[in-house]
C-alpha cells in the first residue's frame, strides 16, 4: 500500500514541470561546482603533491558538490512538501484519502518515500558526476559512501518536517515558508551558538551534516537524525489521526 | 455517534498533548543515550580524520587527564573561526582518548588569564599533563603528538649549567641571567643544577646537556681538560659564546673545529624596526631539526660570527645566518658603524651551528651560539627566542623518540584528464543533462495542456 501512494505521489510529481526544472537545475548546479573544482584541482594538483597530508581529489571537488546538494535541497524541500499535504486539504481530496480503508502511517510514509525516490534521483545526479572523475584516476570511495549517507539522511529530515508543517495547514503557501523557516534555523542553528560546548549546536543539521561530508560516521549524528526524521513522521501520522476522529 | 462537545474536545487536547510530550522525552531520551555512548568511525579510504599508527601509540600510553587550553579570539581575520579548525582537529584524539578535554579562552575577554598562562599568539596551545605544560603555536599532528610525548616523559632530563667563572645562571633574576629560561626549561620536565668543576672534579653521567653560558673568567687548564674529556666521551653541550675572549675555551672550539671571528654583528635592518643596530635578526635558518617549522624572527644581540670548518669527525648545520644586508663591524663601534671592505665581513654571517656526530651507537650533539644575551632574562623575550631556545636544548637533550609521522598517501592525489574527455564530460553533464530534464519537462507540460 504505501507503495502504491510512494508511485502515485511520484506520478504526480513528473507529470508537472515542476520536478523537471528542479532536477535541470540542480543539475546545472552541481556541474558548476564541479567543473569549477576540478579545474581548481587540476591547476592545483602539482603543487598539492608538495605539501605533507594533502587532500585528494574527492576531498576537493566532491566534497562541495554534495555541501552545496544539501543547499539545494534545503530550498527545494518546501516547494515539493508544500503541496503533499496542504494542497490535499485545499482540495478535499485528503478527507477521502484518510476515510480510504488505508492506515494513515502507510498514507504518511508513502509520501515521505515518494519524495525521498525522488530526492534521491537528484543525489544520483551528484553520484553521478563523482563518479565521472574514475576516467582520470581513483577515487575515495569511502568518502563518496558516507556523504550519500549523509545527504539521503539528510533529505529525509528535510522531507519529514517539510511533511508535518504541510499537515497543519491548509495553504501551501504557509506550509512552504514555514517548513523554510524552520529548516533554515536548524539549519544555522550552530551559528548562534557562540560557546563552543553549546547545547543548541547538537540540533544544527548542518553540523551532523558536515561530519559525513568529511568521511566521517558519527554515531550520535546518525542517531540524531534517525530520531529527528522518526519524531516528525509520527508527529504527521499524529496529527492525521486526529483530523481523521473529529474533522 | 459521538458528539463533540466541549468536554471531550478538550479531552482530546490533554490527550493529544500529553502524547506529544510523551513522545519528546522518549527522543531525547534516546538522543542522550546516543550522545553519552558517541563513537565516529572513519569511513574515508584516505583516513583523513585519523590518527597515525605513531601517534595512536603515543596518545595510549598517556596515563591520566590532559588538558588542552587554547587562546583564541572568535574570529581570526585571516583563517576565520579558528576555534572550529583546532576543535575538529584535537576531536580525532578525543576519539582515541576521552579524557583530553578541549577549552577556549579568548585573550581579548581575558587578557589576565592570557598572561598569566604566558601566551603570545592568537591561537597558541597550552596543553597541560600531571602538573607540567607545553606551549604550540602550530598544529599539525606532529608537533601535537610530539608535545603530548616530551609531556609524557616521566624522568626528568638533567641539565648542567657550568658555574664558578661568573657564567649566566639558570636560577638567576639579574637582568643577564637566564632565570626565564630555567622556568620554561623546568616546566618542559628539565631539571637544571649547577656544576661547579672547581669541587666536583667530574660532569655526572647522567647529564644529558651540559650548558656553558658565557663564562667571565678564564677556565683553568683542568677545567678544560675535564670539558673535552666529556666532549670526548660522547656528551651533549650548549655553548653560548659572547663578544669577549674565549676565556681558556679555545681548546674546546678546536675540538669542535669552530672559528670565531673577532667583531661583532651589526643588521641595518634592525636599525629600521627600531632596534640597536647591534641586534642581529635572524631571519634565515638552517635545515635543521632545530629550525623545521621555525617562523618567527629570533634576536641575536651582540653577536659574533662562528665559522664551521668542514671535518670528517662533526656534522654541522648553520642554523641562523642574520645579517644579509649587514657585515661583521671589526673596528670601533660606535652610533653609526660603516662597512670597511679591508677588515670587515659581509653578511649574511652564522651565528649558530649544530654539531653532531654519532659515538657509541649514538648521536653526539652540541649546538654553539655566538650570543649568550640571546637567552638572557632582558631579551629572551625578543622575537621567538624562548622558542628558539627550547628546540635547541630539546633537540639537544636527545629527544631521539621524538617521531616523525609519515606523511600518508592520499589514493586519489592524482587525476589525469585528457582534453577530449574533459569536454565531454561538460557537454553531457552541463548541457546535455540539464537539457533533456527542461525538454521532458517542457513536453509533458504541452502534452497535458492539449489534452
Amino acid at each position: 500500500m504505501i507503495l502504491t501512494i510512494a508511485s502515485k505521489e511520484l506520478k504526480l510529481l513528473f507529470v508537472s514541470p515542476l520536478a523537471w526544472t528542479f532536477l535541470a537545475l540542480i543539475q546545472l548546479m552541481l556541474t558548476w561546482v564541479f567543473l569549477g573544482q576540478l579545474d581548481a584541482f587540476l591547476e592545483l594538483q602539482s603543487q598539492l603533491m608538495q605539501i605533507a597530508n594533502p587532500p585528494g581529489a574527492t576531498e576537493v571537488i566532491i566534497v562541495p558538490v554534495f555541501a552545496v546538494a544539501s543547499l539545494v535541497l534545503l530550498v527545494a524541500t518546501p516547494l515539493l512538501t508544500m503541496r503533499l499535504m496542504a494542497e490535499e486539504w485545499r482540495n478535499h481530496t485528503m478527507t477521502l484519502l484518510i476515510s480510504a480503508p488505508i492506515s494513515l502511517t502507510a498514507i504518511v510514509l508513502g509520501k515521505f518515500l515518494g519524495l525521498m525516490i525522488f530526492f534521491l534521483l537528484a543525489m544520483l545526479l551528484a553520484v553521478m558526476l563523482s563518479l565521472s572523475l574514475l576516467i582520470g584516476g581513483a577515487m575515495d570511495l569511502g568518502l563518496l559512501l558516507s556523504n550519500m549517507i549523509g545527504l539521503s539522511l539528510l533529505a529525509a529530515c528535510f522531507i519529514s518536517i517539510g511533511l508535518y508543517i504541510s499537515s497543519l495547514t491548509s495553504h501551501p503557501a504557509i506550509a512552504a515558508v514555514g517548513t523554510l523557516g524552520i529548516l533554515l534555523v536548524l539549519w544555522i542553528a550552530d551559528v548562534v551558538a557562540t560557546n563552543t560546548s553549546s547545547v543548541i549546536q547538537n540540533f544544527s543539521l548542518l553540523r551532523h551534516y558536515e561530519s559525513f561530508n568529511r568521511g566521517l560516521i558519527d554515531s550520535f549524528s546518525l542517531a540524531f537524525l534517525v530520531l529527528f526524521i522518526l519524531t516528525f513522521l509520527i508527529l504527521t501520522i499524529r496529527r492525521l489521526d486526529g483530523k481523521r476522529l473529529h474533522g | 455517534m459521538i458528539t463533540v462537545n466541549k468536554k471531550l474536545r478538550l479531552h482530546l487536547l490533554l490527550q493529544n498533548g500529553l502524547f506529544v510530550v510523551l513522545l519528546l522525552v522518549l527522543v531525547s531520551m534516546l538522543g542522550y543515550l546516543a550522545f553519552e555512548f558517541r563513537t565516529q568511525w572513519d569511513i574515508s579510504q584516505n583516513n583523513r580524520n585519523s590518527l597515525s599508527k605513531a601517534s595512536l601509540d603515543v596518545v595510549q600510553k598517556l596515563n591520566g587527564p590532559v588538558m588542552v587550553t587554547v587562546y583564541a579570539t572568535h574570529q581570526d581575520p585571516q583563517l576565520g573561526d579558528i576555534r572550529k579548525i583546532i576543535s575538529d582537529f584535537i576531536v580525532a584524539y578525543q576519539r582515541i582518548k576521552p579524557d583530553l578535554t578541549l577549552n577556549f579562552i579568548d585573550p581579548i575577554e581575558q587578557p589576565h588569564l592570557a598572561e598569566e598562562a604566558g601566551v603570545r599568539m592568537n591561537g597558541e596551545m597550552v596543553i597541560a599533563f600531571n602538573d607540567r605544560s607545553e606551549h604550540l603555536t602550530t598544529i599539525n599532528e606532529q608537533t601535537f603528538t610530539n608535545a603530548l610525548m616530551r609531556l609524557a616523559r616521566s624522568d626528568q632530563k638533567q641539565l648542567m649549567i657550568l658555574s664558578g667563572h661568573g657564567e649566566r645562571k639558570l636560577d638567576g633574576i639579574a637582568n643577564r641571567d637566564m632565570g626565564d629560561f630555567g622556568k620554561k626549561l623546568t616546566e618542559n620536565g628539565f631539571r637544571g643544577e649547577a656544576l661547579n668543576l672547581a669541587s666536583t672534579m667530574e660532569i655526572p653521567s647522567n647529564t644529558s646537556v651540559l650548558i656553558i653560558a658565557s663564562p667571565q673568567t678564564d677556565l683553568m687548564a683542568g677545567e678544560v681538560d675535564i670539558l673535552l674529556d666529556y666532549i670526548e666521551r660522547g656528551g651533549n653541550l650548549l655553548w653560548l659564546v659572547d663578544q669577549e675572549s674565549l676565556y681558556g675555551l679555545l681548546p674546546l672550539a678546536e675540538k669542535l673545529d669552530l672559528t670565531f671571528t673577532p667583531g661583532v654583528v651589526v643588521d641595518p635592518q634592525a636599525k629600521r624596526l627600531r632596534a640597536p643596530i647591534t641586534f642581529a635578526l635572524g631571519t634565515i635558518y638552517g635545515q635543521h631539526a632545530i629550525t623545521e617549522d621555525f617562523d618567527f624572527i629570533s634576536v641575536f644581540p651582540f653577536a659574533r660570527q662562528i665559522i664551521f670548518n668542514e671535518n670528517e669527525k662533526w656534522q654541522g648545520t648553520s642554523l641562523v645566518e642574520v645579517a644579509p644586508e649587514g657585515w661583521v663591524e671589526t673596528g670601533e663601534l660606535n652610533d653609526a658603524p660603516t662597512f670597511n671592505e679591508t677588515d670587515d665581513v659581509a653578511g649574511p654571517v652564522s651565528v649558530a651551528v649544530a654539531l653532531k656526530r654519532t659515538i657509541d651507537e649514538r648521536e653526539q650533539r652540541i649546538v654553539v651560539v655566538g650570543s649568550g644575551h640571546l637567552l638572557a632574562n632582558t631579551y629572551l623575550g625578543n622575537g621567538g627566542n624562548i622558542d628558539f631556545g627550547m628546540n635547541l636544548v630539546n633537540w639537544l637533550a636527545g629527544d631521539e623518540d621524538l617521531i616523525t609521522i609519515q606523511p600518508r598517501a592520499t589514493i586519489d592525489s592524482q587525476l589525469i584528464l585528457k582534453e577530449p574527455a574533459l569536454t565531454v564530460m561538460v557537454i553531457s553533464f552541463l548541457i546535455v543533462l540539464p537539457l533533456l530534464f527542461l525538454v521532458s519537462g517542457i513536453m509533458i507540460w504541452w502534452h497535458r495542456r492539449r489534452r
